[in-house]
């Protein structure tokens, strides 16, 4: 991990890293609230 | 947690220059505000408007129940007060609270300028004015608000009114805007951190706090996804909840615990954060056992997956299965104690001192530890089954809820409040409000324990004579527990408004970044330049 990224004249390259940080947890949380209804809606 | 800073070039003067904002003023700052600061203070300040309003109905509560038979509400109102009280102190005012933490001292803590995702986290927040709005219209709504208990149990959620639908649309809300803070902390905490500061040199809170939010990522859209097949149950002719058309109300219980056990330790693990914060900083030792402190909070919340039964051990479920959620319970006792001796350890020849902060946190471990056996107790399946349902299990939450996690915010709010503020409040009267809160609440909720024994049951508004006396003496106390908290209020506004200027390190003992590294107040913009953490 290079921590820091953030800061100064490397924001940019941070921002893609926390766009795609962001995604990846907000696709998980996406994926268990369809899961659970698609599980009891289909699988029954 | 002991970060050793490199002094050079980073120093609270290089952090001066962006000690205000700029672009709007007046209403419209806080309404547009993208900075961490200003976020924090209004989760904050909201969460104890929520306070207020979900205290006053406690109090309706007490007030109904001081005697025997009916005297000031009638059945419904009562039952649609204990859910509304229920749902607006967990999501509306202890969440919030806690998220407020977060937005303040997470980025001051491992040195980042700000929050990863700033304009979602101003959109994080200003969801829930109106998630709270819409709960308190459902009063006003043909039919009021929903009856049905906090838990939202099926099929009476499937049989109420109007109300109903606005709950769960604030449910919905609510979950989105906790979702999103969750995705801002967690990849604030991973990919922002100053060079130097390893998660395993970051201060205890933004460990639980990660922690935290990753188990709020994975249990929120479940409670989600269980409100919405209360939605479409009601609206669209499905029958998930519903037994008339197949469905199983029993599902809607495994469903909703599921999120629900997670839910206890979302509140309460960003408490042991914060007590994680001041207990070494009153003691003027580091925090003993750091590393298992962070393997016990993870522990807890791997753990508190595989409980969520042991809410539900009366619905009839097998007794292989009362015995596996059993175990599961009782273990994770285990990794709190490993806490709880952690803190007794830190304390263990320290240079103790007893500030407003140090008293709410001994206040949390004795009060919080109490909770905590009652649950030990309720984790049986043999006793749960005689206790569930009744006044003793809402003592044991309320000692986990009230003394665990609202006192730990009070104990946050003094022990940051001169860093937020640059001013301190009144010791005394702080002190003050400590003693007051400690005792009010022990005659409310200690004395549950009894008339639960005794088996009275919870979301009634009579009851039998034999359970008078302890209901006027917990009544007695709610009162007092409540116009204590208009204590706290002055105490604030008074350090706000005439408050002796704190120092830039007000607690001698504190020794993360905000405390070493900014003056009080700490300025707008901190750390645009990243502190450099040996």
């Amino acid at each position: 991990m290079s921590a820091g990224l953030a800061h100064g004249a490397q924001a940019r390259p941070a921002m893609n890293r926390n766009t795609r940080t962001g995604l990846v947890l907000a696709a998980i949380a996406l994926a268990f609230f369809l899961a659970i209804i698609a599980k009891y809606w289909l699988i029954r | 947690m002991s970060a050793v800073l490199d002094e050079h070039g980073h120093g609270k003067d290089g952090d001066h220059h962006g000690d205000h904002h700029h672009g709007y003023g007046g209403l419209m700052r806080w309404v547009t505000t993208t900075n961490h600061k200003d976020i924090g203070s209004m989760y904050l300040w909201f969460s104890f408007a929520m306070f207020m309003v979900g205290g006053v109905m406690a109090l309706v509560i007490r007030a109904e129940l001081f005697s025997p038979g009916l005297q000031i509400v009638n059945p419904e109102f009562f039952n649609q007060m204990t859910t509304m009280h229920g749902l607006i102190m967990v999501f509306g005012a202890i969440m919030p609270a806690f998220v407020g933490f977060a937005n303040w001292l997470i980025p001051m803590q491992i040195g980042a300028p700000d929050m990863a995702f700033a304009r979602m986290n101003n959109w994080s927040f200003w969801i829930l004015p109106f998630a709270g709005t819409l709960l308190i219209m459902s009063f006003f709504v043909p039919g009021g608000a929903p009856g049905v208990g906090w838990t939202m149990y099926a099929p009476l959620t499937v049989q109420m009114g109007m109300g109903m639908d606005l709950t769960i649309f604030a449910i919905h809300l609510l979950g989105m805007s906790s979702i999103m803070g969750s995705i801002n902390i967690v990849t604030t905490i991973l990919n922002m951190r100053a060079p130097g500061m390893t998660l395993m040199k970051m201060p205890l809170f933004c460990w639980t706090w990660l922690i935290t939010a990753y188990l709020l990522i994975a249990s929120m859209p479940v409670l989600a996804g269980a409100v919405t097949m209360t939605l479409t149950d009601r609206h669209f002719g499905t029958s998930f909840f519903n037994a008339a058309g197949g469905g199983d109300p029993v599902l809607y219980q495994h469903i909703f615990w599921f999120f629900g056990h997670p839910e206890v330790y979302i509140i309460i693990l960003p408490a042991f954060g914060v007590v994680s914060q001041i207990l070494p900083a009153f003691s003027r030792k580091p925090l003993f056992g750091y590393a298992s402190m962070v393997y016990a909070t993870a522990s807890i919340a791997i753990l508190s997956f595989i409980v969520w039964a042991h809410h539900m051990y009366t619905v009839g479920m097998p007794v292989t299965g009362q015995l596996f959620f059993m175990y599961a319970t009782t273990l994770i006792a285990v990794p709190t104690a490993a806490k709880i001796f952690n803190w007794l350890a830190t304390m263990w020849r320290g240079s103790l001192t007893f500030e407003t902060p140090m008293l709410f946190a001994l206040g949390f471990l004795f009060l919080f530890t109490m909770g905590g056996f009652s649950g030990l107790v309720l984790s049986l399946a043999a006793v749960d089954i005689q206790l569930h349902d009744t006044y003793y299990v809402v003592a044991h939450f309320h000692y986990v809820m009230v003394a665990g996690a609202l006192f730990t915010a009070f104990g946050g709010v003094y022990f940051w409040f001169p860093k937020w503020t640059g001013k301190m409040y009144d010791e005394t009267l702080g002190k003050w409000h400590f003693w007051l809160s400690m005792i009010f609440f022990n005659i409310t909720f200690f004395v549950q324990h009894f008339s639960g024994l005794a088996g009275m049951p919870r979301r009634i508004p009579d009851y039998p004579l034999i359970f008078e006396t302890w209901n006027k003496i917990s009544s007695i106390g709610a009162f007092g527990f409540g116009l204590s908290q208009l204590l706290f209020l002055y105490i604030i506004l008074k350090a706000l408004s005439s408050g002796e200027k704190a120092a830039d390190k007000q607690w001698e003992g504190a020794d993360s970044l905000e405390w070493t590294h900014l003056p009080s107040p700490a300025p707008y913009h901190s750390f645009e330049t990243p502190p450099v953490v040996k």
